[in-house]
């Protein structure tokens, strides 16, 4: 009955069909790990710059002057009753000259409010702000410190982690702020790390990001990370090959050529009058990190300004990692969906030259990273499988495929530990290293191709148009010292 | 159903497992290259740390030995960055006695040399601590070191050097100092002021006349910061004629100084402040005016309530306010006109500062 049906699979166009479909499953494949390649070089040079490690006591040149700008920390919280008076002390207790906090609660449903109120000596105050062009949902009450002068505590209707940002940035006076998340850890020397760039350059700097790293499995004493293990959650594990290789290479590269568009919503340096000039965050985006540093990069642009977005290479700030699928499935398909809105609000920039090489270069290595090369990638496995299947395609031939897609992953994670050992120097166990390394080529079986299921998802959520929401992680808290 | 499997090419099949197993191999071979080399790197940290306590061993025997006798030429093998990590540690915890001694012990000895070639070469960090390591001893080669890395181009090496300077109260390089920290922040005002500051009294006269002749501006701003800083109760300056410069950051450090020393001139730099057309001037005018409390500037504050820019009619405002209960009524009375005298009464009766 079917007979003759699949005659045109003896045909030689067909053949020519197959190989050129297994080609770009291959070329797909390696499409993010190549722009990891030409990235390498680059974070090399940028990293080669300074002795990390040495370069610590600059720092503190800064910090004994007086040059240090007043910075001040907004801290939106929702739900954080369980673990924002640590949060705070840990910020209060941070080495920076002039510092100010402003914790921001979106209207929580649990004692967030009280209990700052009831540790912190809170009394009712007024304040005027400077809103400018920012719309934000009410406020409910605005409270001073009476123990600590810096501390502001707002409470504030929900709106989501965007809107909070917004009524903090209503509230600053400091030609700096910065955002963390109330569950982010910073580093002691953190701002004073991240300051550097508007201070020490004439290339009118307007935000600075850094490098977060997991804090799952280390060892945190007074809100500080006082040792670095890595985590015992394999999960946790994958992850932070994964950020070594996102921070450490594709956004120090970026910054060095000056296109750096994303700053992690867990720790960002910026400057107030660009930040307000914009409008503050988007309220309707879940990427709102993303979305900002567009708008800014795009309002100097427009305006003919010269600038510079910089990125810092030492960990400066912690995070924890999810140590559950389901949790760390919700994160990728969240960051996928802001990565996406922000692409398709600023469609205008891409290919345009009037954007440069933020335009020309980043945004379509993006789309291209983002978009297209998780669908490929995805359907490329399907189809060689069915062709496999159906005897279309040699399997050696899918074999080799798959050996040079997998190697050539591999080898970029090894490139990215090794300019970790080289200047940073997080891991200094060889047991942890090589722990590290065999993660790094695990990573590629399975992990890698599950992260481009879970952007695929992001991609029909997307297109669903689903509305932002507090991201949330079920944690187990810092102040958990892991046992020996 | 005649489907037949694609055969692909031996030798492209050969090519493709070769570039798998080259990637391989290679990424094995970096992996073995890092662990190796980070075995290696713990080992050298550990030799270190040895050396170090044994270096700080040295020094606290020394350090016990009477005045007269000879110190032990015999110094223990130890790298030069730990050396100067351990006299920066005994150097900024001794005094008296115990610093003099140590500073006679490495004054002109083999140690010294060695800081000061590696004051010179090698990552910055190092290099800032052997500077500042040179600034605690007393020979006149270490003063030629420190001054000679005024012109580093580690802008960070300049800034030691400079602070260096300072703490040995070396007053003669004040004009070094201020053009090297100028040439290396050329922005930064508040850095450069900093420095000079920490030479106190004895440079206002040097810096009073650096201010007449100079025309770098961000240099003349920074010494009139310091000025301000040091808090001399009388300036040969003319203030009026600096509140005229058409640099905003003359104006601006002419008013910090106005605020602590008399001018020759009897000008009054704060009323010129108040009526300047920089922004910047105003919001630092209507700052002071807040702090000093005066309520002979009402007029030139009322003036400024209706001043474009914001924070310019917020400063004034709360001036206003702080002259006192007539200032207060004032400000209570403007309420229906100006929609942020609403806004700073309520946030000066909350208590916000």
């Amino acid at each position: 009955m079917f007979e003759g049906l699949f005659e045109f699979t003896n045909e030689a166009w067909f053949s020519t069909l197959i190989f050129w479909i297994a080609a770009l499953v291959v070329i797909c494949g390696m499409m993010q790990n190549l722009v990891y390649a030409w990235c390498l070089p680059h974070a090399w040079r940028e990293l080669n710059k300074h002795t990390q490690r040495e370069d610590d006591h600059a720092g503190w040149e800064i910090l004994r002057s007086r040059s240090a700008p007043p910075i001040t920390i907004i801290v939106p919280a929702y739900n954080e009753a369980n673990t924002i008076r640590e949060s705070v002390m840990a910020l209060l207790a941070l080495q920076y000259p002039d510092l100010r906090i402003i914790v921001v609660n979106d209207g929580s449903p649990d004692n967030t409010a009280q209990t700052m109120i009831e540790n912190f000596k809170l009394v009712e105050t007024y304040l005027v702000r400077d809103i400018g062009e920012i719309k934000h949902k009410p406020i409910r009450q605005i409270y001073r410190s009476e123990i600590y002068p810096s501390l502001l505590f707002i409470d504030k209707e929900n709106g989501k982690k965007a809107d909070a940002i917004n009524v903090g940035l209503t509230c600053v006076r400091t030609p700096l702020f910065c955002v963390i998340d109330a569950d982010s850890l910073l580093e002691s020397t953190a701002l004073l790390k991240v300051v550097r760039p508007f201070v020490e350059t004439s290339d009118n700097v307007i935000a600075v990001g850094g490098t977060v790293g997991i804090v799952n499995g280390c060892t945190v004493k007074n809100g500080q990370v006082i040792d670095y293990k890595l985590p015992k959650n394999f999960l946790a594990r994958l992850q932070v090959v994964e950020y070594i290789r996102a921070f450490l290479m594709a956004r120090l590269a970026a910054s060095r050529k000056g296109s750096l568009a994303i700053i992690s919503g867990a720790f960002g340096v910026f400057r107030r009058d660009i930040a307000v000039a914009v409008g503050g965050y988007d309220t309707t985006t879940v990427g709102e990190d993303m979305e900002l540093v567009l708008k800014m990069h795009r309002h100097m642009l427009e305006t003919n300004t010269p600038y510079a977005v910089r990125y810092v290479p030492e960990p400066v700030c912690w995070t924890e990692a999810p140590e559950d699928l389901k949790f760390l499935s919700n994160q990728r398909t969240r960051w996928q969906r802001g990565a996406l809105e922000c692409l398709s609000r600023h469609k205008k920039m891409i290919f345009n030259r009037r954007y440069g090489r933020l335009g020309m270069v980043t945004l379509p290595t993006f789309i291209l990273t983002e978009l297209i090369s998780p669908i490929a990638e995805i359907m490329g496995y399907i189809l060689m499988i069915i062709f496999v299947a159906l005897g279309w395609l040699d399997i050696r031939f899918f074999l080799a495929i798959t050996a040079i897609i997998f190697t050539y992953g591999v080898l970029i994670s090894t490139f990215s530990l090794l300019l970790e050992q080289d200047e940073i120097e997080r891991f200094s166990r060889p047991r942890d290293i090589v722990s590290v390394l065999l993660t790094s080529i695990i990573e590629n079986f399975g992990f890698r191709q599950l992260c481009s299921i879970w952007r695929i998802r992001g991609l029909f959520q997307h297109m669903r148009g689903m509305k932002p929401t507090w991201g949330t992680m079920e944690r187990r808290g810092f102040s958990v010292t892991p046992e020996s | 159903m005649s489907v037949l499997p694609t055969s692909a090419d031996f030798s492209f099949l050969a090519l493709c497992w070769t570039i798998a197993f080259v990637f391989f191999a290679t990424a094995l071979l970096l992996c073995l290259a890092i662990v190796i080399r980070r075995v290696r790197r713990n080992r050298l940290f550990a030799k270190r740390k040895i050396q170090q306590a044994a270096f700080q061993n040295y020094i606290s025997q020394q350090l016990k030995q009477n005045l007269a006798e000879q110190p032990t030429e015999n110094v223990p093998p130890c790298h030069i960055d730990d050396i100067t990590t351990v006299l920066l540690h005994y150097f900024r915890t001794l005094k008296g006695r115990q610093y003099n001694q140590l500073q006679d012990l490495i004054s002109g000895s083999k140690i010294e040399a060695d800081i000061t070639r590696s004051s010179s070469s090698g990552v910055r960090g190092a290099r800032m601590r052997a500077v500042r390591v040179l600034s605690h001893l007393h020979s006149q080669t270490s003063t030629q070191v420190i001054f000679d890395n005024l012109v580093s181009e580690d802008k960070y090496v300049r800034l030691t050097a400079a602070k260096s300077l300072v703490q040995r109260g070396s007053t003669f390089f004040l004009t070094d100092i201020i053009n090297s920290i100028n040439d290396a922040f050329p922005d930064d005002v508040q850095l450069l002021a900093g420095i000079i500051f920490d030479f106190g009294t004895d440079v206002v006269a040097p810096l009073e006349d650096y201010i007449k002749t100079s025309n770098n501006a961000t240099a003349r701003a920074a010494c009139l910061e310091a000025l301000s800083q040091i808090m001399p109760p009388q300036t040969s300056l003319n203030l009026g004629a600096l509140m005229g410069d058409p640099s905003e950051l003359v104006r601006t450090a002419t008013l910090s100084l106005a605020m602590i020393a008399r001018s020759p001139d009897g000008s009054d730099p704060l009323r010129m402040g108040l009526q300047d057309k920089a922004i910047s001037v105003k919001i630092r005018a209507a700052k002071l005016a807040c702090d000093q409390r005066r309520s002979d500037v009402t007029s030139e504050l009322y003036a400024l309530t209706n001043s474009p820019e914001m924070w310019v009619r917020y400063w004034a405002l709360r001036a206003i306010w702080t002259t006192g209960t007539s200032g207060q009524q004032f400000v209570e009375t403007l309420r229906k006109t100006n929609p942020l005298a609403t806004d700073v009464a309520l946030e000066m009766r909350s208590g916000y500062v």
